[in-house]
């Protein structure tokens, strides 16, 4: 993958909201979404090529939401 | 003092209302999960199944942001951001045209555009309305409300002019908050002091070095120091980008 990605965890009482920075040389892609509950996040995780390209990155993300939608009270799938 | 009892409204409230009392939700959002959250349900109560808001921002040379709220299956984003879609959207280019909202089916589309409206229509945006948010006192930043739905009859009957009126009120909703939220991240981040702002100002105002000492009492040298350190704060290559970004991002 093209590019320097990043991500931000944002969680509150609306539920967990993830939010993805892909920079290019050309300009940024952000997007945020509301994981409502664990299978809208293996959903997402499923799609993100970065999984493949930074696994390291992408499995310390999965760990990092885990933890957050257990502490949220999300039910698993 | 003892009034009469007040009369009953005449009419009650109907479903119109409820998606006004959405919209207004979305506007008294205090938090970016509240407002992803507040984005889906008032767009459910316009009827649409899948929608997203999209910020744009020509940030320097070269360098433009798109900043997406999903409230639709995010595997979409992805997939448009690997096939560089912004490149070929007729939505995003319509905005950043046009402030009226259109259904999506009323844009003509250019042979190069016809597969991002394939990808989005395979993640349920097969009918659209598309409402863009000119930001009249930034030229370069704008955005756009897409609200979609499974159905071809999405938009279809009489209830469009409704939901068109709706639809505008909720995609200003989204756009003044997000740019509250995002100006309170970057004032958490750079922590601009009053001095700070003033420069930007003058910067922006085109006053030179020599102008902004007469008016600051400050050296030419401390002024160039704390220019550039303004610059790293905020991510500019140069002071009259400093000064632009943060007027787009409302800090002035």
């Amino acid at each position: 993958m093209e590019g320097t990605v990043s991500y931000a965890l944002i969680r509150d009482e609306s539920g967990l909201l993830l939010e993805r920075t892909l920079i290019r040389p050309w300009g940024q892609i952000i997007h945020s979404v509301l994981l409502s509950d664990r299978a809208a996040f293996d959903r997402w995780c499923e799609a993100d090529d970065v999984r493949f390209s930074h696994p390291l990155l992408f499995s310390e993300l999965r760990r990092r939401c885990s933890v957050e939608l257990e502490s949220a009270g999300v039910s698993q799938p | 003092m003892q009034g009469s009892p007040s009369p009953e409204p005449k009419a009650r409230p109907t479903c119109a209302f409820s998606g006004a009392m959405a919209v207004a939700r979305v506007g008294a959002s205090r938090t970016k999960p509240q407002l992803v959250e507040r984005l889906g349900q008032a767009a459910g109560e316009l009827g649409a199944d899948q929608s997203y808001f999209v910020s744009f921002m020509h940030e320097r040379e070269r360098f433009d942001s798109y900043r997406f709220l999903l409230a639709c299956d995010p595997a979409w984003c992805l997939e448009y951001e690997r096939k560089n879609c912004h490149l070929h959207d007729p939505w995003l280019y319509h905005a950043k045209r046009n402030g009226r909202p259109i259904r999506g089916r009323d844009i003509p589309l250019r042979e190069e555009e016809r597969p991002t409206v394939e990808l989005a229509a395979r993640y349920g945006f097969v009918s659209t309305l598309i409402v863009p948010t000119p930001a009249a006192e930034v030229p370069s930043k704008g955005g756009v409300l897409v609200l979609g739905s499974g159905s071809a009859l999405f938009l279809e009957d009489e209830t469009f002019s409704a939901v068109k009126v709706l639809a505008r009120s909720l995609a200003l909703e989204i756009n003044d908050r997000l740019t509250d939220l995002l100006r309170e991240e970057r004032l958490a981040v750079c922590r601009l002091s009053t001095l700070d702002v003033d420069l930007l100002l003058w910067e922006r105002e085109g006053l030179t070095t020599k102008a902004i000492a007469r008016r600051s009492g400050l050296s030419h040298e401390a002024i160039d120091c704390r220019l550039r350190r303004l610059n790293a704060k905020l991510g500019a290559a140069s002071r009259t980008d400093a000064a632009r970004i943060a007027a787009q991002y409302g800090l002035l």
